[in-house]
């Protein structure tokens, strides 16, 4: 399997949404919610893109405390943690224009979300762009905080992949042909979650090229499965019907 | 730099107290608040202005003295604004400080667009002059491989986070530069390093 980024639909409405973000109007409003289940590819497109922009990411994690995310980024940004690092921290980010990216963004929220309205000191000062990822069932906690969604300028949904975006995926990834109708088994096994996609266009290919076969179709895999969905999984019992 | 940046600069200074609202600098430059708020970005990234509330704008000393030296506003005047991390081996450095533990595999399935001229090995080399710097470090556990022949990914350990910039590779001079402190990093072993790191590119 070729090792590439692949272009969703997902990573591109995103990509969209900074740029739109970057073009704003008011400039403290800089904030963008990136929500979706897991394994859809929030966080490999934020990495893709926050590496791109020099950006500085964070985790949020459970008991996360506003000194203690100061001392992350301080860390990140290679700033000592000496007295006065906060105003360093804020220099920082304000003259470089640095962007920030908060993973897990739902921790955040913890303590009256002390720590969002930290980063919501930083980010007004320096008019800097933040991107927040987090659960679809945290998009109401989000709401309930005035002060944080009057920055959200732009909620990036990332939706289940398309199809047409697992037939993209086998495309661009599988070194070996994928027929159209293993793409839709993928599509159906993996839920069109991405992170399945990419193992089970591995295995694919591994059978594929066991049997020496330049093309591969669901008849070829036909009972093996594609991969594990520790939620399917769950759901059914720990029993996987063949396909 | 927009071209209404200079009348704009001119029309805070003249404002009593030299303090004006967006509504005021859309009705005497006749354009549209976005622009308003764009060109006020740049004139205070400069620091010719400051902003004490939101949409009201006040001129600074250096905005004062700006006007009073005669000089006009015009693009290029600045200094250089972020420095933007495109190439492989830069984003690659981000991504390894991100996760500290990874493969090959990792870096190109989140970084690499199909664009690149053997992206494989170029983040091979480079992590192979790292580990001789003594910056990475391979695992005893490799990785497993897809393919049956395959002896498995190398999984890389950052073992010194140098900071924010890239480790630069100096072939000519066969050390490693980190420009965060200004250090040159010497090799372990200089003659290890060049060829090849991954032990073929088998997956």
């Amino acid at each position: 399997m070729k090792r590439e980024f692949v272009k969703t639909d997902n990573a591109k409405r995103f990509r969209a949404g900074v740029a739109m973000l970057e073009a704003r109007g008011a400039l403290e409003a800089g904030w963008m919610l990136v929500i979706g289940r897991p394994g859809e590819g929030k966080t490999t497109t934020l990495h893709n893109w926050a590496a791109e922009a020099g950006a500085v990411m964070l985790t949020a994690q459970e008991g996360w405390t506003p000194s203690r995310m100061l001392g992350e980024l301080a860390e990140k940004l290679g700033i000592e943690p000496v007295r006065g690092f906060e105003k360093k921290i804020e220099e920082t980010i304000a003259g470089e224009e640095i962007p920030i990216v908060l993973d897990e963004a739902a921790f955040a929220l913890h303590n009256s979300a002390a720590c969002l309205e930290r980063l919501r000191g930083i980010t007004d000062k320096s008019c800097t762009l933040m991107v927040m990822a987090a659960m679809e069932q945290d998009r109401p906690k989000f709401a309930r905080r005035m002060q944080i969604a009057s920055r959200i300028s732009y909620v990036c949904d990332f939706h289940k992949s398309t199809l047409d975006d697992v037939g993209a995926a086998c495309a661009q990834l599988g070194e070996v042909e994928i027929g159209p109708d293993l793409v839709e088994r993928i599509h159906r096994d993996t839920d069109a979650r991405m992170r399945l996609v990419m193992t089970a266009i591995n295995r694919v290919e591994a059978v594929a090229r066991r049997n020496g076969k330049p093309r591969i179709d669901a008849a070829d895999v036909k009972g093996l499965a594609l991969c594990e969905d520790f939620n399917r999984a769950i759901v059914r019992g720990g029993v996987r019907k063949g396909a | 730099m927009t071209s209404i940046a200079q009348p704009m600069l001119q029309f805070i200074a003249a404002a009593p107290e030299g303090e004006v609202t967006t509504a005021q600098v859309v009705a005497e430059l006749d354009r549209c608040r976005k622009i308003i708020a764009t060109t006020a970005a740049t004139l205070r990234r400069r620091k010719l202005i400051e902003s004490p509330a939101r949409g009201v704008y006040r001129i600074t000393q250096a905005g004062r003295d700006w006007l009073a030296s005669g000089r006009t506003i015009a693009s290029g005047q600045g200094r250089r604004r972020i420095e933007r991390t495109n190439g492989l081996r830069e984003r690659a450095w981000w991504l390894m400080r991100e996760l500290r533990k990874f493969t090959v595999a990792d870096l190109l399935t989140t970084l690499a667009d199909g664009s690149e001229r053997d992206a494989h090995g170029n983040l091979g080399r480079y992590l192979s002059v790292l580990e001789q710097a003594g910056v990475v470090q391979r695992m005893r556990r490799r990785v497993p491989g897809a393919a049956v022949t395959s002896n498995g990914h190398i999984l890389w350990w950052l073992k010194r986070d140098l900071g924010r910039m890239a480790p630069v590779w100096r072939q000519r001079h066969r050390t490693v530069y980190d420009p965060n402190s200004g250090d040159v990093l010497a090799l372990a072993s200089a003659d290890a390093a060049v060829t090849g790191a991954e032990g073929g590119h088998h997956e």
